[in-house]
């Protein structure tokens, strides 16, 4: 009788033991927990907060401890603006393929993810029952509203930053707006597409917009290629005239120059010098020469024939009456 | 009976917490609990807490949840004012604003959604319907009313929720917007004419600017060989014309100038090696003559 209940007494005690042993929970490095005792949170101020670590707290039912991930960078993915990679001749249609309206109501397929930390633990557990959801629909929120003041040619190609841009502006803010407790790390856009039922006409822009830049870039090089050939070819004519002024000039000056020294002395003896001259000249000119045949046309009929044999020749000619040349 | 001590002991502390149990009650953080006494809702308690209670049948504890939800409504039709025809989803987040009188008609948070689902629909058809399709999609902002049409939408659905369920819509917004099926195959073939157009007129485009640069190019070539040319002869001519003044020289005596020239001619041509098989009437081999090749005398 006193064994049993000393053994019992002995048991209570364990119990007690392990129940308030129990009340022992640890804080990983990645967590933030809060204690919630008969469901309020246990606390004041910043304690409220447990960090990593090893607390204590009454176990339950008098006390519930609620964790969550306040260090990781977490990541909502949106596909509801995106098309089902699967069929290719599958057209847009509600339902099946995502996409968004452009501000020049053409249609634009787009897949996004939005990063986000949780800055405020308290509010991100106890505020909102579905986070991520809202937060999905906030990011397609801010992409449907941004897509619609965006030209599809201006969010798709040409300003596809300041496109992600603005969905990230718009989501951040009202993320804000609405004290969700999280902090906008980054909002990707990571595909962004027109219809495949059209991809092939928005490539054809893409090249014939390149086939502009080549032939525009093709007649430069021609242009300036022809303007520089036109340029050497200026400078060349010029030079052929001012060698040929100079040379005229140089030539008709020596002429001149000769000519007045010749006169001077043809002046004083004209005979004389004249013979003289042309003596000077035959004898040059004629020595140059190999086989010369000077055939006479004498008033008289006769025919007289003059030769001048070169100094090297050897074998002598023989001469014939030659007919009268003609006129 | 000391057997039954301990035992009794055990039973009296089994006892004491389940009879303590029935008379208390938490509520969660996040939580509302709404109690009531023979089925009448008597108070809502929306600080977390331990709280105490008359056991059932006396009282009857309903816990909520008094977070925000999200409901969001079918990608349906609505008309626009210009008779456009536009899909709309768009989704809102609610709490418990009232709850007593949420308990009473509402009664669940899927009776809510429910509730809320046809609200906003009736709200969105009905502001829809007086903006025009460009006040939603628009690439000039200043025309686009997209923030404009979301408040007014909240503004409808807020007062009527409150009043009739009890619920308080915090906020509430578009989250896509779409075209009908037939509309959408409309809409492709105008954007391949509309990118067809936009390359043709790329290559246009690039095969003027071409052209007109060739062009351009072509005319500057004339313009700077033309006058290259022009400068030339200028210059030939000047020599010419200086040449020419020297000429006057030559007017002493011309016969004894072209004497000279004869010389000169006849020396070059016969410089080479070669055969020369002439009458003496050429000229200038007249000079080959002798005597009679001289000269007269002035």
């Amino acid at each position: 009788m006193t064994v049993s209940f000393r053994v019992l007494r002995f048991v209570m005690v364990l119990l007690l033991v392990a129940y308030v042993v129990s009340g022992v929970f640890i804080v990983r490095q990645d967590e933030k927990a809060f204690v919630l005792m008969f469901g309020k949170v246990a606390g004041l101020g910043a304690e409220r907060v447990k960090g990593p670590g090893i607390h204590w707290t009454f176990p339950r039912p008098i006390s519930d401890i609620v964790r969550v991930k306040s260090e990781q960078v977490q990541a909502v993915e949106s596909a509801t603006f995106a098309f089902a990679a699967t069929d290719p001749m599958q057209l847009a249609a509600p339902g099946k393929e995502g996409y968004s309206l452009t501000g020049d109501a053409n249609l634009m397929h787009s897949r996004w993810v939005l990063r986000y930390q949780i800055a405020d633990p308290e509010a991100y557990l106890f505020r909102v029952r579905d986070n991520r959801a809202v937060l999905l629909r906030e990011l397609d929120h801010a992409v449907t509203k941004s897509s619609g003041r965006f030209a599809i040619d201006r969010a798709l190609r040409t300003d596809i930053e300041a496109f992600r841009g603005a969905v990230a502006e718009e989501v951040t803010q009202r993320c804000q707006a609405l004290g969700l407790g999280v902090q906008i790390v980054g909002v990707e856009l990571q595909v962004v597409a027109p219809p495949r039922a059209v991809a092939d006409a928005f490539n054809e822009v893409v090249a014939a917009e390149q086939e502009r830049s080549e032939k525009i870039s093709a007649a430069r090089g021609y242009a300036s290629r022809a303007v520089n050939e036109a340029h050497g070819q200026a400078a060349k004519l010029l030079a052929e005239g001012e060698a040929y002024q100079r040379r005229t000039v140089s030539e008709v000056s020596a002429d001149a120059d000769y000519f007045n020294k010749v006169y001077t002395e043809y002046v004083k003896n004209p005979d004389v010098i004249a013979r003289t001259l042309l003596q000077d000249t035959l004898r040059r000119t004629l020595a140059g020469v190999e086989n010369k045949f000077i055939l006479p046309d004498d008033a008289t009929g006769k025919q007289e024939l003059r030769l001048l044999l070169n100094r090297e020749q050897q074998s002598p000619w023989t001469v014939k009456k030659p007919e009268a040349p003609p006129n | 009976m000391k057997r039954n001590a301990p035992l009794l002991i055990v039973g009296l502390l089994v006892a004491a917490l389940f009879l303590l149990l029935q008379v208390l009650f938490t509520v969660r953080e996040g939580e509302v609990a709404v109690v009531t006494t023979f089925g009448k809702p008597v108070r809502a308690i929306q600080e977390a807490g331990l709280y105490a209670r008359w056991p059932w049948p006396v009282q009857r504890i309903y816990h909520f949840d008094n977070r925000t939800h999200v409901v969001e409504g079918a990608f349906e039709e609505t008309l626009t004012q210009d008779g456009k025809n536009i899909l709309v989803a768009v989704y809102a987040g609610w709490r418990i604003a009232e709850p007593i009188q949420f308990l009473e008609r509402v009664g669940s948070p899927e009776k809510a959604r429910s509730n809320l689902d046809g609200l906003i629909r009736h709200y969105k058809n009905a502001t829809l319907g007086q903006y025009a399709f460009a006040s939603l999609v628009n690439v000039r902002p200043e025309a686009l009313r997209f923030e404009q049409i979301e408040q007014q939408m909240q503004a409808a659905v807020q007062p009527d929720a409150r009043e009739r369920y009890g619920i308080a819509v915090e906020f509430l917004g578009i989250r896509k917007l779409g075209l009908p099926e037939s509309i959408t195959q409309k809409v492709f073939g105008r954007m391949r004419a509309e990118r067809t157009e936009i390359a043709e007129r790329y290559r246009s485009e690039g095969e003027a600017e071409a052209i007109k640069i060739r062009a351009q190019a072509d005319s500057q070539r004339d313009q700077i060989l033309a006058k290259a040319e022009g400068d030339a002869k200028r210059l030939k001519a000047n020599g010419d014309a200086e040449a020419a003044k020297f000429y006057s020289a030559f007017d002493k005596d011309p016969e004894l100038a072209m004497f000279l020239r004869k010389l000169e001619v006849l020396e070059e041509t016969l410089k080479l090696k070669s055969t020369v098989v002439l009458s003496a009437d050429t000229q200038p081999f007249d000079l080959l003559r002798g005597e009679t090749a001289l000269p007269k005398k002035k």
